[in-house]
């Protein structure tokens, strides 16, 4: 609550204050220090008390983010500084006391049936690195007053995910039923009764050709997964935003239409503020072209200054970052360091750099292997999901 | 909870745990209210806003459902003013 009230202060203050640095087209560039990503708020809650505290933001119970720098250059996000955004109460520790008892039901194929886990272990064996990013992240940048954790750049992670490919379980069920165009994941939250089903169960429906790449996740960065990320089975599909990652995955089945929960016909619908949600809008299922600089924050020593930070292109793989630190006037090219870990996994990119004493504005753009920009300012939208925009990702930094 | 008086708050916890549908202690718990629902966060460890609350009845963010359609405003207003006022509360 401090954190947004002092992030929309300080937009305010920008915009009034004469501030603002004029981007390369004219557009004023919003500085917004790094200040509010340090480490704050409760004590981690208890399904999660594992985690690196001073590496946290904790929005509430459901929603913890990752300090700006706490990604770190490794390319894999390690799980204890690892978000979390869960909809619903995770379930508790009995669900990973035997993990390859955990059942899951398959539909919409020849031979329906559920499989434990452990039957699953037989069919396959597949490794992916993925992003997985909240659909919100970036809310906190929006200056509309959308309800939910005003995230900033921290509600996203990249990290090795192994398991069995779908499309193994889906061969060895003797196919998807004719007629099949969504794959739809249900979690295994234990909905109270008096509740109507689809009003609050997560589940997902994504175009059926995601189901090439996804895979029921039972591996972490090379740990069982933990239940704060889904585990003891978690749907991954890689190149999606966070909602379509079922945790806790009970039920999936290929069906001709989309589910009929709320979460997928009027929630995670992109739409102009003040709008209802409606099946009608785009859904948010694949991710755009990002970026973002984690080093440096707030401020550094005059000379030789190594900017880096992590991109992506969500389903297309990242080519290009360049990075500015005029606020957007003029660019260079960065380069990319460490491994590359596919397409929807991110790069870590660096820019050796000779800065005097003095303000500036440092920012990114990512460019995908589709030749997508990523954009300078991302509009509005009613539930501020995704701010993309190198404008406000940008940070204010001051070397000494 | 800024102007909110005794019989506002009566109404909003009524609303809370039997008016609303789906009732915000079958999947809240609110140790005012004697609500012990588990599968949404425990509002006595959130302690959100009245204005939270309010923005999270009209919105349904996450899996949670929206209640514009099935609230009058004076309803939504008394359960926000309400869950201000008791979460965290003894």
């Amino acid at each position: 609550m401090n954190m947004s009230t002092r992030i929309r202060r300080r937009h305010f203050l920008v915009g009034a204050g004469g501030t603002a640095v004029l981007g390369a087209s004219g557009a004023s560039v919003a500085i917004l220090p790094a200040i509010a990503q340090d480490a704050q708020g409760g004590s981690l809650p208890s399904y999660a008390d594992w985690k690196n505290p001073e590496a946290m933001v904790i929005h509430t119970e459901l929603t913890l983010e990752t300090v700006r720098d706490a990604i770190g250059t490794s390319v894999v996000t390690s799980n204890d500084v690892f978000f979390i955004r869960n909809n619903l109460n995770p379930p508790s520790e009995e669900v990973v006391q035997d993990r390859d008892a955990w059942e899951v039901s398959f539909e919409g194929v020849a031979n329906p049936r559920t499989m434990t886990l452990g039957e699953l272990k037989t069919l396959g064996l597949e490794t992916v690195a993925t992003i997985i990013q909240c659909s919100g992240n970036g809310r906190g940048l929006f200056d509309h007053d959308a309800s939910g954790a005003p995230w900033r750049t921290g509600a996203a992670g990249c990290a090795v995910w192994s398991g069995v490919p779908v499309r193994a379980v889906a061969e060895e069920l003797g196919g998807s039923v004719d007629g099949a165009r969504f794959m739809t994941s249900t979690g295994g939250e234990e909905l109270p009764e008096e509740v109507n089903r689809d009003e609050i169960v997560v589940e997902r429906s994504v175009p059926l050709e995601a189901m090439e790449n996804a895979i029921l996740a039972f591996e972490m960065n090379g740990a069982p997964v933990p239940i704060a990320h889904g585990g003891p089975l978690r749907m991954i599909v890689p190149g999606y935003y966070g909602i379509n990652n079922v945790k806790y995955v009970r039920t999936v089945a290929f069906t001709e239409e989309e589910s009929t929960a709320d979460i997928q016909v009027s929630g995670y619908r992109v739409r102009p503020v003040g709008e209802s949600g409606a099946p009608d809008q785009p859904s948010m299922w694949d991710m755009k072209v990002k970026s973002w600089v984690i080093h440096p924050l707030m401020e550094t020593t005059s000379g030789r200054v190594l900017i880096y930070g992590v991109a992506f292109g969500g389903t297309n793989p990242v080519e290009r970052v360049e990075v500015s630190t005029d606020g957007g006037e003029t660019w260079e090219d960065a380069e990319f360091t460490g491994p590359d870990l596919g397409r929807f996994a991110w790069r870590v990119f660096v820019l050796p750099a000779e800065l005097e004493p003095g303000d500036y504005t440092v920012t990114s753009r990512a460019t995908d292997s589709q030749g997508n920009v990523q954009e300078q300012t991302t509009e509005p939208n009613h539930r501020a999901y995704d701010y993309a925009g190198w404008d406000r990702l940008a940070v204010g930094v001051t070397v000494v | 909870a800024g102007g909110a008086d005794e019989a506002m708050l009566e109404l909003g916890r009524q609303v809370f745990l039997t008016t609303a549908e789906p009732p915000c202690g079958v999947c809240h718990t609110l140790a005012n209210a004697e609500a012990t629902g588990t599968i949404a966060p425990n509002l006595d460890t959130m302690r959100p806003t009245a204005e939270e609350v309010r923005n999270a009845l009209m919105e349904g963010p996450g899996a949670m459902p929206s209640y514009a359609d099935t609230l009058s405003d004076e309803e939504i207003d008394a359960v926000a003013e309400h869950v201000a006022a008791v979460a965290g509360a003894e």
